[in-house]
């Protein structure tokens, strides 16, 4: 009851906070319109819409990483999406690390789904796939039908489980977010620094360690960042 | 023989005599002496009582003269030490008293006198000479332990340089009037005349509202001060820039060091230095990026040629004023690029110059006009802002295709419109949920538990381990078996046959459920359906309530032959 209610509100906010949003931006009162997404964001952390609007009005008030991180993060909602990949390229272009940008390697989908729905989805199917083990305990079922469903069973079992273990495996991924950091050759600043990045180079997270990331880039580069200087996705 | 007798009474006499002595030796010797019998009025005394032998410790009290006439007390201390010589264990303690003259004059200290159990001990007399004038510098003790352990002495005044301590740290500023932005270097030293027996530990609060930077500090030098030399050391040196107008409190610093291994750590605190920071004047320009001096600014572009991707521009401001505190100048965005400035760039001091280094990246292909670049800065002598203004650059940019969707005018390089929130954003957004997630997963590990539970049954082998007593028991109530039962008892019979001989999970008579467990058994068709059939008619039966002797007569007979087909099927 408590889970109806809540996703109740959240329709009613969403479709009120929309409206006035889009106004706003309408209006270039972005400041407004900012609080509006950011609000609809809170209670849906996971609408690639809201990401991709609060991305837009970011991006006319010049904040172009926090823009980018957002479009980022309705990109991993909707890998497929044009218009995400649009904006991504015009904002990639202002960056100084131009070789760094255009995550694709680092993005796991499946015809436009990304890695957590497919997680849920196959999840979803093994509770059904439970549900029905315990109830045909109860209820006659037609033999044939109790066959096939036990192979159905069997067949989501084995999918799912690797769809979870393969998950497992992907890497985070994130962006710099300072204007011009060093990367050195351990996770301390002893080490050896081996080159610079600057905002909104892309990478995927290898290792980490204290507050020091180890990570690399799209054309291989690797190397040890602190976490400070970038933001995760 | 009267020779002899004299003789006699004078070697007593003399024996006597030493014995006394020597057991007045034994007992106490107490002297006084003063470190100078001759001082200044402003300079201390002191006086040192000395009380040494083998029974110092059966004095009854020491009496002091009356010295308030002539002197103040300003200390006392007691010190207390023990030896042994020959075998023969001496003691000895001292007892010392800081005397401060009160007028000039000669004065004589009278002797000190201490009573034991049963004598009476007194020192000499002492004569002491006070001067009237008063040296320029005077030494506050020649002993480490007669000095205070706490002395404040920081930026002394005429008074206090009269009396110059032998240890002292003092603290400055460059100035004690800022503005806003500007910097002020804070040091502390400490002077000493007499050598430490340690290394000196410092702590000091942070200023607070405000940025530090630890400088280095100077080695140590010899200096003179009011006549005096003294060892300077500078413990501490920083430059202080403060966040907000206003005063501006930086706190003392507290030194720790042992002067000698007798007089134990020894601590000593600078004075807390105020300082007042000015606001800048208003209104500020907007090209004022906390500048404050005089200032010329030169603008750099390397490269003429047509770029692809990105321009750089250098900025060189030159001139007097607080070059390193100052952020660079302002080169805004607009719809043709980007500017971007370089978080490294250091004054050259030497050069009295600092260089701040840009990339523009335009946004569209073409010719790309830089707009005039403003600095403006504080002149502080005039307390008025002047305005540096460069001329506008121009660059021709070449952006490659592959950067944008087509290299066309401003608009179609612009980001797409806002999306939707539609009914399949909605789904992907729940289904994105990681919170459902391990919802999923804990229902999904919750239901294989209850699935396995179920399976594998455990009741199920607490009961076949009565086996061999329910079997007996059974086999007993089938011979007994007759139409006298009821059916709750046929019922019950059969139940129990079910579960003893064959898998049957519940424990109610269920169709389904006798069925599986009859199959399972290896039972013979027909003797399963005889069993669905009867169980049907005795549910039939009871519910009617009607008993009819004859279907009674065929519910025992017909279950007879079915627990008889269960039992020898199942007893395996």
């Amino acid at each position: 009851m408590a889970i109806t209610k809540r996703f109740l509100l959240v329709l009613v906010v969403s479709s009120v906070t929309l409206g006035n949003g889009e106004q706003y931006y309408l209006n270039k009162q972005y400041d407004q319109a900012k609080s509006t997404y950011e609000l609809a964001l809170s209670n849906a952390p996971n609408n690639a819409a809201y990401h991709y609007n609060l991305a837009a009005v970011l991006y006319r008030q010049n904040q172009l990483i926090p823009a980018k991180i957002h479009f980022l993060e309705s990109q991993a909602l909707l890998p497929n999406n044009v218009n995400i990949h649009h904006n991504l390229s015009i904002i990639n272009a202002t960056f100084i690390d131009k070789n760094y940008a255009g995550h694709t390697p680092f993005n796991w989908h499946v015809f436009g789904l990304n890695a957590v729905v497919i997680q849920n989805i196959a999840l979803l199917l093994m509770s059904m796939g439970i549900l029905w083990l315990i109830l045909r305990r109860f209820i006659f079922i037609n033999p044939y039908l109790d066959r096939v469903g036990m192979l159905g069973v069997v067949i989501v079992s084995i999918i799912g489980g690797i769809v979870c273990i393969a998950s497992l495996q992907l890497n985070d991924y994130g962006v710099v977010t300072d204007q011009k950091v060093s990367v050195f050759s351990g996770p301390s600043k002893t080490q050896q620094p081996l080159f610079n990045v600057h905002e909104g180079a892309e990478f995927k997270v290898l290792d980490m360690a204290d507050h020091w990331l180890n990570i690399q880039f799209n054309n291989g580069l690797k190397g040890w960042v602190e976490t400070v200087s970038v933001h995760i996705l | 023989m009267r020779m002899g007798g004299n003789m006699g009474i004078k070697c007593a006499w003399i024996i006597g005599l030493l014995i006394q002595m020597v057991m007045a030796e034994a007992l106490i010797d107490i002297s006084a002496s003063v470190n100078q019998n001759k001082v200044y009025k402003n300079q201390p005394i002191v006086l040192t009582l000395t009380v040494s032998g083998v029974d110092i410790d059966h004095y009854k009290e020491i009496n002091l003269p009356d010295v308030s006439a002539m002197f103040s007390i300003q200390s006392t201390s007691q010190s207390s030490s023990l030896s042994s010589i020959n075998g023969v264990v001496s003691r000895k303690k001292q007892f010392r008293y800081v005397l401060m003259p009160k007028k000039s004059g000669v004065f004589i200290i009278d002797p000190v006198t201490i009573q034991s159990k049963s004598d009476t001990f007194s020192t000499q007399p002492i004569r002491v000479v006070v001067r009237e004038e008063t040296t320029p510098s005077t030494q506050s003790a020649s002993k480490p332990n007669t000095i205070p352990p706490m002395r404040s002495a920081v930026q002394l005044s005429a008074k206090k340089k009269a009396q110059m301590p032998s240890v002292f740290l003092e603290a400055s500023v460059s100035t004690h009037n800022i503005l806003l932005g500007d910097t002020i270097t804070y040091s502390v030293k400490l002077y000493r005349r007499v050598s430490l027996w340690s290394s000196i530990t410092i702590d000091q609060e942070d200023v607070p509202n405000a940025w530090q930077d630890t400088l280095e500090t100077a080695p140590e030098r010899v200096v003179q001060k009011n006549n005096h030399r003294f060892y300077e050391l500078e413990l501490l040196r920083r430059r202080i820039q403060p966040l907000s107008a206003g005063e501006q409190m930086i706190p003392p610093l507290t030194a720790r060091f042992i002067m000698d291994p007798f007089s134990g750590e020894r601590q000593l605190a600078s004075l807390p230095i105020t300082i007042n920071v000015h606001a800048l004047p208003t209104p500020m320009p907007q090209a004022f990026t906390g500048a404050i001096g005089a200032f010329d600014m030169q603008v750099y572009t390397p490269n003429q040629t047509p770029v692809t991707d990105s321009f750089q521009l250098k900025i060189i401001i030159s001139g007097v004023g607080n070059l390193n505190q100052m952020r660079p100048p302002i080169i805004k965005d607009t719809t043709e690029f980007r500017a971007i400035v370089s978080p490294d760039s250091t004054a050259n001091i030497q050069s009295n110059t600092r260089a701040f280094d840009y990339i523009i990246i335009p946004k569209i292909s073409g010719e790309i006009t830089v707009p005039n670049v403003e600095f403006s800065y504080l002149d502080r002598h005039t307390m008025t802002y002047h305005t540096v203004t460069s001329n506008p650059i121009s660059f021709e940019s070449i952006i490659p295709p592959s950067a944008t969707i087509s290299s066309s005018p401003i608009v179609s390089n612009d980001i797409e419109y806002l999306m939707k929130n539609g009914w399949s954003v909605s789904i992907i957004s729940g289904l994105s949920s990681l919170q459902l997630r391990q919802y999923l997963i804990g229902f999904v590990l919750t239901g294989v538990t209850i699935w396995l539970i179920m399976v594998v049954n455990p009741w199920r082998l607490i009961r076949s381990s009565h086996t061999h007593v329910s079997k007996k028991t059974i086999q007993r109530d089938m011979a007994r078996l007759s139409d006298a039962w009821t059916i709750q008892q046929m019922e019950q019979l059969l139940l129990d046959t079910l579960m003893v001989y064959t898998n049957y999970p519940s424990s109610h008579l269920i169709s389904r459920e006798v069925l599986h467990a009859l199959q399972q058994a290896g039972v013979g068709d027909a003797i399963i359906s005889g069993a669905i059939q009867w169980l049907k008619s005795s549910q039939q039966a009871q519910f009617s309530n009607q008993q009819e002797s004859i279907n009674m007569h065929s519910a025992a007979d017909s279950l007879k032959r079915i627990l008889l087909a269960i039992t020898t099927k199942g007893a395996h």
